[in-house]
């Protein structure tokens, strides 16, 4: 108890000293307390913005393993889409196949298909080529004295017979497209979930009168707010689809109108991509597949991962299942980490200023413990021959740093409470604004005039973390007086040493 | 038998040569009630001598032991703050204390039972001849010989069997000295304890019942 009582009365009787050194903890202190908030406000932000996006998993085709499989020049062209047909296309049982995977949360999918229409066009990845018809005509003229009719008899006028041969090339255009083209007019989206319906749950799609479906196997849809303009189509009213193929018509009752809020930059279409989307359910896509198995579907899936660590296990579950190396597993974490890019790289700068700080107020704490300790030589000696043992000397210079840092780790952590946020949101704010710059660089090398509409990839839209709200609490208080206790050893190692070391005899001597 | 035995105690500095020592077969006992000196030149390991009965070093040959028990068995840093007092030519005493701090410190130090410290301290502070006024003071503000009683009067503060002082009144004026060597006689007389002063003064050794020469 008297090492406590000693430790007090000795920082009392050592207020210089204990002044400079209360000074130093203080500034490490606040420093450490926003650094300390900023890191783990910043770690629990990415920690829960992880947590409520869900990695994603698509298959698509591996362009680089099918352009291995193409050959150059303008000749090959078809011989590579016909290649390209041969590709197998994954098929609703493969996906339902690699859905059972115990690496996955859940799984969904939506098949598109397209039914026919007057009247509008649409972009297809079709080829066309010019064709050569070639014809030759052979003609004959007669030239001589008397009339028109050649004269066949001996003695007669002679005559000139000349035949001429005429070419004539005639030059037209083919179309040869890929036979996964949907090719009708409409393109009905089936969807497998609501999960699967990514445009409405981004917030790119938005339905602005009726609702949703809500029977996945019933002929009900959703169409575009153009199309119902266009037709003059309202919620409840009924629309025929026919199958480009077949001829057969399908009723769909309208259930509701869905407005896209993407941002278009186009200047050239009338009407937006999503103009001719119907979305319904998959299973009556099925139905559509049942009645006519030409018909020309595209199913895209995505699987829900457990977490960002079992995409390699995963991609391998799914190859091992059967997924041709013309497909590729690809995933939105790219597209997650970038959102929490700006975020992370504010973490990591306040997770290295810490570890600069701690580095070197352990350094100056250690330099001035030590001369601290050569100035206390005599006490230490006087203490010795009195019988203070080395063991509780030692507690008692470490107790006097420990109650300077404790006092000063209080104040520091009341003053970091108040500079953590703003502090945290400067960082962050310049470290977006130069993160904003080097994206406009990127936007002006192609030419995009600085705009920021670019995206590089990615499943789902995701927006970027720009607001840090640096807390601390529990765990920052904690983290801190880890730090106070870590500093106090750390520069108490110079007095632990010392009085090991030294021989009262000797220091007392000395001081004779 | 003598409170404190030294027995064929023989001391070596750790790089000295194996045959070098500073002293070697010395056997002295020392009893309860009775003041002793050891004398010598300087050189001869006085205080040398001091540290092994101190325990601040330990004998390199022979055994120092203390109510029969060999120091070297014993907890040392306990054996100073109960069993023996010190009292240095340079007080040792610690300048950013008062007085009567110095005199409760080694009262706290030592776990000594007693009812009020600061109460005890001044009675024996007042056995030394100094006043309450004293008590307050910081030691730098004492003289000498007010600085040389504060530390006697630290060294009994824990009721410790044996006294032991370093050329106690070499700083000190003769009739200082004086009153110093009767302090202690009172101790070792009216108090039973074993006053050891190592000293190179015929003053003190004509004030003691025992002289040891080394």
């Amino acid at each position: 108890m008297y090492i406590l009582k000693n430790s007090f009365l000795s920082i009392i009787r050592n207020k210089g000293r204990n002044i400079l050194i209360g000074i130093i903890i203080l500034v490490i202190a606040a420093s450490s307390t926003v650094t300390l908030a900023i890191r783990n406000t910043a770690n629990n932000l990415v920690k829960n913005y992880e947590e409520s996006h869900d990695i994603i998993a698509s298959i698509a085709f591996n362009r680089q393993e099918l352009s291995h499989n193409f050959e150059g020049g303008e000749d090959a062209r078809k011989e590579n889409i016909e290649a390209f047909n041969e590709i197998e296309q994954i098929t609703l049982e493969d996906i339902k196949k690699y859905g059972e995977s115990s690496y996955l949360k859940d799984y969904y999918y939506y098949i598109a298909t397209s039914l026919n229409s007057d009247t509008l066009s649409k972009a297809s990845d079709s080829y066309e080529y010019e064709v050569e018809d070639k014809k030759t005509t052979t003609s004959t003229t007669t030239s001589g004295p008397s009339g028109n009719m050649p004269p066949m008899g001996k003695g007669g006028n002679r005559q000139m017979v000349t035949r001429n041969n005429t070419t004539v090339i005639t030059k037209s255009k083919e179309t040869f497209q890929s036979s996964r083209n949907l090719t009708g007019d409409f393109e009905l989206d089936g969807y497998s979930s609501y999960d699967a319906m990514t445009d409405f749950t981004n917030g790119i799609y938005k339905v602005t009168d009726g609702e949703m479906i809500s029977d996945f196997s019933a002929f009900e849809c959703v169409i575009s707010s153009e199309l119902a303009t266009l037709n003059k189509v309202k919620v409840g009213d009924t629309i025929k689809l026919k199958n480009p193929t077949t001829k057969d018509t399908y009723d769909f009752v309208v259930k509701g109108i869905y407005e896209d809020n993407s941002e278009q930059d186009d200047a050239v279409n009338m009407y937006s991509p999503s103009a001719n989307k119907i979305i319904t359910g998959s299973e009556v896509i099925q139905k559509l597949i049942k009645d006519d198995d030409t018909l020309v579907t595209n199913t895209t899936p995505s699987f829900v991962l457990q977490n960002k660590d079992v995409i390699e296990e995963f991609t391998e579950e799914v190859k091992s299942k059967g997924l041709s190396d013309y497909y590729t597993v690809n995933t939105n974490v790219d597209e997650l980490e970038s959102a929490t890019q700006s975020i992370s790289n504010v973490k990591t700068f306040a997770t290295m200023f810490l570890v600069i700080t701690l580095i070197i107020s352990a350094i100056v704490l250690l330099v001035i413990n030590m001369i601290n300790i050569r100035e206390r030589k005599y006490e230490i000696g006087v203490y010795r021959t009195i019988g203070v043992s080395k063991f509780k000397l030692t507690m008692q210079f470490v107790l006097e740093l420990l109650i300077v840092a404790i006092i000063m780790l209080g104040i520091g952590a009341v003053c970091g409470t108040f500079l953590a946020k703003p502090v945290g949101n400067i960082l962050l704010e310049n470290e977006i604004e130069s993160s904003k710059a080097s994206q406009e660089e990127i936007s002006n090398n192609f030419g995009k005039g600085g705009r920021m509409d670019m995206k590089f990839g990615g499943v789902v839209n995701i927006q970027p973390v720009d607001k840090i709200e640096a807390v601390v609490d529990f765990t920052v208080i904690a983290e801190l007086v880890g730090i106070g206790v870590f500093l106090t050893v750390i520069s108490s190692l110079a007095s632990m040493i010392s009085i090991q070391r030294f021989s009262p005899l000797t220091i007392l001597k000395e001081r004779s | 038998m003598g409170i404190l035995k030294l027995e064929n105690v023989g001391y070596r500095y750790k790089d000295a040569p194996k045959d070098k020592y500073v002293f070697k077969n010395i056997n002295y006992e020392f009893e309860q009630g009775k003041m002793y000196a050891i004398k010598g030149k300087s050189g001869s390991g006085k205080t040398t001598l001091l540290s092994l009965i101190t325990g601040l070093e330990k004998c390199t040959e022979g055994k120092v032991l203390y109510d029969g028990k060999d120091l070297k068995k014993m907890n040392l840093d306990r054996y100073r703050n109960t069993d023996i007092g010190i009292v240095f030519q340079s007080y040792n005493l610690l300048p950013g204390l008062t007085a009567i701090e110095n005199i409760i410190l080694s009262m706290d130090v030592s776990k000594v039972k007693v009812k009020n410290k600061k109460e005890k301290a001044l009675e024996l502070m007042k056995s030394v001849g100094l006043s309450e006024e004293h008590s307050k003071r910081k030691i730098l503000k004492l003289s000498g010989g007010e600085q040389q009683r504060i530390a006697i009067a630290r060294s009994l503060s824990y009721n410790p069997k044996i006294i032991i002082a370093d050329e106690p009144t070499g700083n000190l004026d003769k009739e200082t000295e004086s009153e110093i060597l009767k302090i202690f006689k009172h101790l070792a007389k009216d108090e039973n304890k074993c006053i050891i002063i190592v000293t190179h003064s015929q003053n003190v050794c004509d004030a003691v019942d025992v002289i040891y020469e080394l």
